[in-house]
């Protein structure tokens, strides 16, 4: 009897009955240590043999308190702070967290500050792109795909600590401006990569728009329908595979108003739609790079602040993953009463959880990275049991 | 462009209702953000819809029950548990996941309990920058240069009016220890802080300004010696309210900064115009002419309190013999007759100054404007040990005073014109109570000099008035308490030059804002602030465009115009160039 | 298969992507944010400055005792102290920092 109390907890098998059949399930955990995850997330799946019945979700196991940890240092110094909520979309915290702020200190911005910090925001989506397409082709067990897509993603770093100063975290957004500068030569190298990025990818376009064995795994699978997407409050990728077309940089923030582009939207809401989104916004961010290159006027590069953060302000930005929300509260003195960062990965949950039920255990992998889970940025629940275990 | 937010309030009855409004016209439900706010939780719902941020917020109670909106919103799970957890709310009718058949988990302990924020750490003050603490005055020195900046002028004015009522004076006359203090000094270029301030008091203008005075107090209290000591604290005294009259012996105001300053360094204009204008502002008296013979029966004259600030105005004799001859004249005194009784005496065509203080500088320099031609400056240790200010003994290398070093007089040998005296080289020996080397006399090194006149300018000497009841030190000076500057005589405080010797124009205000303070006080009243490090937000420099500007120099009179008149040598900043300059300064008082 | 095989030829003779690191290292780009060398205490004049700018807080700086104690281990190579010192007294070079087994803190003191 004990054994079984055991096992229910763990994992292990229950019975149900529904009106007059009994039927048996499965419960196993998947994660929080696993090859395929990038990062720990817990779900436990009721099994029914080899089909997929319901999920669960336990997140919180990076937690770091950044929220609390805000609130005791002076604003500027929050920037760096802030940049470490997750190392693949780091340029976008800061940028979210500057936004934020310095609609409460008042200040503007200057022009060129803006289209640069637009062409490292595109930087970092495409560095994270790359690094998903690498993750998938990886869990599907292409592992040569793998290989050359993070081939590619070194230029994109070698661009990252050549203008930013450091291969994984630029911090160059401070607030009221930025901290370096491109210019000249670096200019001129920068527009190369990108041209010679473009011609790596139109050399693995054929594997992932025609090749039949990557079909195969990814078309028909975990599907999202349009009003799913709406109700569930999915963001990003996740949604616009499903149809919606919501993009917050349409929003205009930045220097996003100038420049001219569509986001980009696929009808079918299975993977292999989410795939296909973000591999056709790998060649809109270089579009948006070398037109903001062409149109970014002269001029200074920071603006000072002249007073302390006072009253609140909501930010958001399109992150690679989705929608990045930041509420800053502050209070007439140098430090902040309160930061809340939303990240667009505890939005896409909640879609994943029911996008799992009816498909098979050997498709869970590619359905949970289909959502692309940074689960750094989550850090923050924990959900305890009665008998206070996890 | 800005996302638009829209705000909405809500208490606990309509929370429900609201959410079904909002499903019902499709907004996006993004996250929940709980703050701790010491008696109660404030909860905010943010919701999206059409690129607009909608806030329902809601307060709510440490030990009330919030109802969840899973019901309407069943991807809000994860938020609702997320401030369950940390912030221990109640809150009823959550699903743990998104309705499912799985984890029917009742209510959940807590076990770990994240601390809210209790309140916000204060933010640190400014710092008192160096330039600042080395101002004898305590002057605000950042702050004004700060205002210069940002061009505002009138403001920076009355920063300094808050410890030093005599800008224009000091813009000329201050020996500036705060550009020693300065950061920049290391790179010799420290911000030209005292022509800034003189700057200012030019562009203000010289003139009564309308400055409130306290309400009468009816004490009276009598000042002797219209010093900048005096001066200064008849004029703070009279600001807070108090009824002051001020004695002094010489026929106008100013005490040393009258009768010692030269013209082309301080124009007499300027400080009797300065002077009017603050005593008229604190409606002061002013008794001038008027010595005070014996104190003893001035005391008894029912004043509440007495400051006594007589100065230091009698030489140091040099102990040699044959002093007393007619050609070698004291320096104070030939000061004295040029300032005060506006005589040219005739000195000839070669002088020498004995000493190496600020007077010596000054006596030469005036040699030079009645018609010496060759002034030469003998001093008895070597140029790094000289008292004098480096701008005084620059400025009188510049005009072809000459020095030398390392000589001390041993006797006056006489002689009519010229006459002759006698001198003995010095070596350097072991450092004595001043801390420099003492000077010991090379035997049988002693020349002779022939000059026109000899000036004595070794030294001064404190001098109270005749007393018998004030306990005076064995050099003269009064003995005071130093936090007090009260004397033995209760009711009677002392402070400048005639408690602490010879010093500078600078330290005698600040002894005299300090006096003011605390005869305030002793009479009953709250005295003056302090220097305040308020909260205001400095804003920090560029440091690049910062690093690349240089000093601006001033323009100075042509060398060969300066010895033919008394007229100013330094002519001041331009308002351009003084913004420029204040832009430099580096803003040491800042601090996060 | 047969559109893979000019890519799989070209993978297959040229040479690899990777580098062999502990034999060859990389060197850094001249504007990699690398390791902060050195405090001269020559040109410091104990201003405080780089202590209250530094994120981490891995500056402290004793002005009684002229000494400034840097933690590189805290540091997180943000260069905020590089940019704003005003006596231009710290210095960094493009280099990583080494790892090491155990954590040490770096003391400047006047030189005399």
């Amino acid at each position: 009897m004990k054994l079984l109390e055991r096992l229910k907890d763990v994992g292990g098998v229950i019975g149900m009955s529904e009106g007059k059949t009994t039927r048996k399930y499965t419960i196993f955990p998947f994660g929080p240590q696993h090859p395929v995850l990038p990062e720990p997330i817990q779900l436990r799946f009721m099994v029914d043999e080899e089909k997929i019945v319901d999920a669960s979700v336990n997140v919180g196991y990076v937690h770091r308190g950044i929220e609390r940890a805000c609130e005791l240092n002076d604003y500027q110094r929050n920037v760096y702070l802030c940049e470490r909520v997750c190392g693949i979309c780091n340029f976008m915290h800061a940028l979210c967290y500057c936004m934020a702020l310095e609609k409460l200190v008042d200040v503007e911005v200057p022009e060129r500050a803006q289209y640069l910090r637009v062409i490292w925001a595109e930087l970092n989506r495409l560095e994270s792109h790359l690094l998903w397409l690498g993750l998938l082709a990886d869990a599907m067990g292409f592992e040569s795909l793998f290989m050359q897509f993070w081939r590619d993603r070194e230029i994109v770093m070698d661009l990252q600590e050549r203008t930013g100063g450091n291969r994984v975290i630029i911090s160059t957004c401070v607030v009221g401006g930025v901290r370096r500068d491109i210019s000249g030569q670096l200019a001129e190298h920068f527009k190369e990569s990108m041209l010679e990025l473009k011609r790596r990818m139109d050399k693995l376009a054929p594997v992932i728009l025609k090749d039949s064995a990557f079909k195969k795994r990814t078309v028909g699978k975990g599907f999202l329908s349009y009003d799913d997407a709406l109700k569930l409050g999915a963001v990003g990728p996740t949604a616009r595979g499903s149809g919606v077309a919501k993009d917050i940089r349409l929003e205009g923030y930045q220097a996003y108003k100038h420049l001219k582009f569509e986001p980009v939207v696929e009808k079918d809401g299975d993977v292999y739609a989410r795939t296909l989104v973000r591999f056709y916004e790998v060649y809109q961010a270089i579009d948006l790079i070398l037109e903001a290159f062409k149109i970014m006027p002269e001029g200074k590069i920071a603006v000072k602040p002249e007073k302390w953060p006072e009253g609140e302000a909501v930010a958001r930005v399109e992150q690679p993953r989705g929608e990045l929300f930041y509420y800053v509260k502050g209070n007439g003195t140098n430090r902040l009463e309160r930061v809340k960062i939303r990240t667009p990965t505890l939005a896409n949950i909640p879609s994943l959880l029911a996008m799992l039920p009816g498909y098979e255990v050997a498709d869970i992998p590619v359905i949970v990275l289909s959502i692309d889970p940074c689960i750094a940025c989550t850090e923050r629940i924990i959900n305890i049991r009665k008998d206070g275990r996890r | 462009m800005a996302t638009q937010v829209v705000d909405v309030f809500v208490d606990k009855a309509n929370l429900i209702p609201k959410i079904y409004e909002l499903a019902a016209s499709k907004a996006r439900f993004i996250t929940i953000t709980c703050k701790d706010v010491g008696d109660f939780f404030e909860v905010i719902y943010h919701f999206e819809e059409d690129l607009k941020v909608i806030n329902v917020r809601i307060k709510i109670g440490k030990n009330e029950v919030l109802p969840s909106i899973t019901t309407v919103y069943p991807c809000a799970f994860l938020a609702e548990n997320e401030i369950k957890d940390m912030f221990n709310l109640n809150i009823v009718g959550l699903n743990p996941d998104l309705g499912g058949k799985l984890l029917k988990t009742a209510e959940a302990t807590q076990t770990t309990l994240l601390k809210p924020a209790v309140g916000v750490q204060p933010p640190k003050f400014r710092v008192k920058a160096r330039c600042a603490q080395q101002c004898p005055a305590g002057i605000d020195v950042p702050r004004y240069v700060r205002l210069i900046s940002q061009e505002k002028y009138m403001e920076a004015f009355q920063t300094i009016l808050e410890k030093a009522p005599f800008p224009a004076i000091l813009g000329r006359v201050c020996f500036a220890p705060c550009e020693e203090g300065c950061r920049q000094a290391k790179n010799g270029q420290p911000i030209s802080i005292r022509l800034l301030k003189r700057f200012v008091a030019d562009y203000v203008g010289i003139k009564k300004l309308n400055i409130k005075k306290s309400k009468s107090t009816g004490k009276k209290i009598a000042i002797v010696g219209a010093g900048p000591a005096g001066l200064t604290a008849a004029y703070y005294l009279g600001l807070l309210g108090h009824e002051v009259t001020v004695f002094d012996e010489l026929p106008k105001p100013g005490g040393a900064m009258f009768a010692y300053i030269p013209e082309y360094r301080l124009p007499k204009k300027i400080l009797e115009a300065e002077v009017n204008a603050r005593m008229e502002e604190a409606e002061v008296e002013l008794k001038l002419k008027r010595k005070i013979e014996n104190l003893d029966t001035f005391l008894d004259e029912g004043y509440d309190a007495v400051f006594i600030a007589t100065g230091a105005h009698q030489d140091v004799r040099l102990g040699i013999e044959g002093e007393e001859h007619p050609k070698v004249l004291n320096c104070l005194q030939l000061l004295r007759e040029v300032n005060v009784h506006g005589k040219k005496p005739k000195l000839g065509e070669k002088v020498v100054v004995i000493g190496g203080g600020n007077s010596a500088m000054d006596a030469a320099r005036v040699s030079l404007r009645l018609g010496a031609k060759d002034v030469t400056v003998f001093y008895r240790r070597t140029r790094k040990e000289m008292p004098a200010s480096p701008r005084e003994v620059e400025e009188a290398e510049a005009e072809g005073v000459k020095f030398e070093f390392l000589v001390a007089p041993s006797k006056v040998l006489g002689g009519s014109s010229p006459v002759k005296m006698e001198f003995i080289r010095m070596k350097l020996g072991a450092p004595d109570a001043s801390g420099r080397p003492r000077p010991e006399p090379i035997p049988g090194s002693e020349f002779t000099v022939e000059a026109d006149t000899f000036i004595k300018a070794i030294g001064q000497v404190a001098t109270a008035p005749k007393t018998s009841k004030l306990k005076l030190d064995r050099r003269g000076q009064i003995e005071v308490n130093p936090e007090t500057l009260e004397t033995n005589i209760r009711g009677v405080f002392a402070g400048g030059d005639v408690v602490t010797g010879p010093a500078s124009v600078t330290e005698a205000i600040g002894a005299g804002w300090k006096a003011a303070n605390i005869i305030d006080r002793f009479l009953g009243g709250r005295g003056l602030k302090e220097y305040e490090l308020a909260e205001e937000l400095i804003p920090r420099i560029d440091v690049k465009e910062v690093l690349e500007l240089s000093k601006v120099p001033v323009k100075l009179l042509p060398v060969e115009e300066r010895i033919k008149s008394f007229d100013e040598v330094e002519l001041g900043y331009s308002i351009d160039e003084a913004v420029r300059e204040a832009k430099r300064c580096w803003r040491c008082d800042w601090y996060e | 298969m047969v559109r893979m095989l000019p890519n799989i030829l070209k993978n297959l003779f040229s040479k690899p992507a990777t580098v062999k690191h502990p034999f060859i290292k990389r060197e850094p780009f001249p504007e990699h944010r690398g390791r902060i060398i050195v405090f001269d205490m020559e040109k410091c004049d104990l201003c405080q400055d780089c202590e209250r700018l530094c994120p981490p807080a891995a500056i402290k700086v004793d002005p009684e005792a002229k000494t400034i104690t840097y933690d590189p281990y805290k540091c997180i190579y943000c260069h905020v102290c590089v940019e704003n010192c005003l006596q231009r007294a710290i210095k960094a070079e493009p280099a990583y920092q080494p790892p090491a087994y155990q954590k040490q803190l770096v003391y400047h003191k006047p030189e005399k």
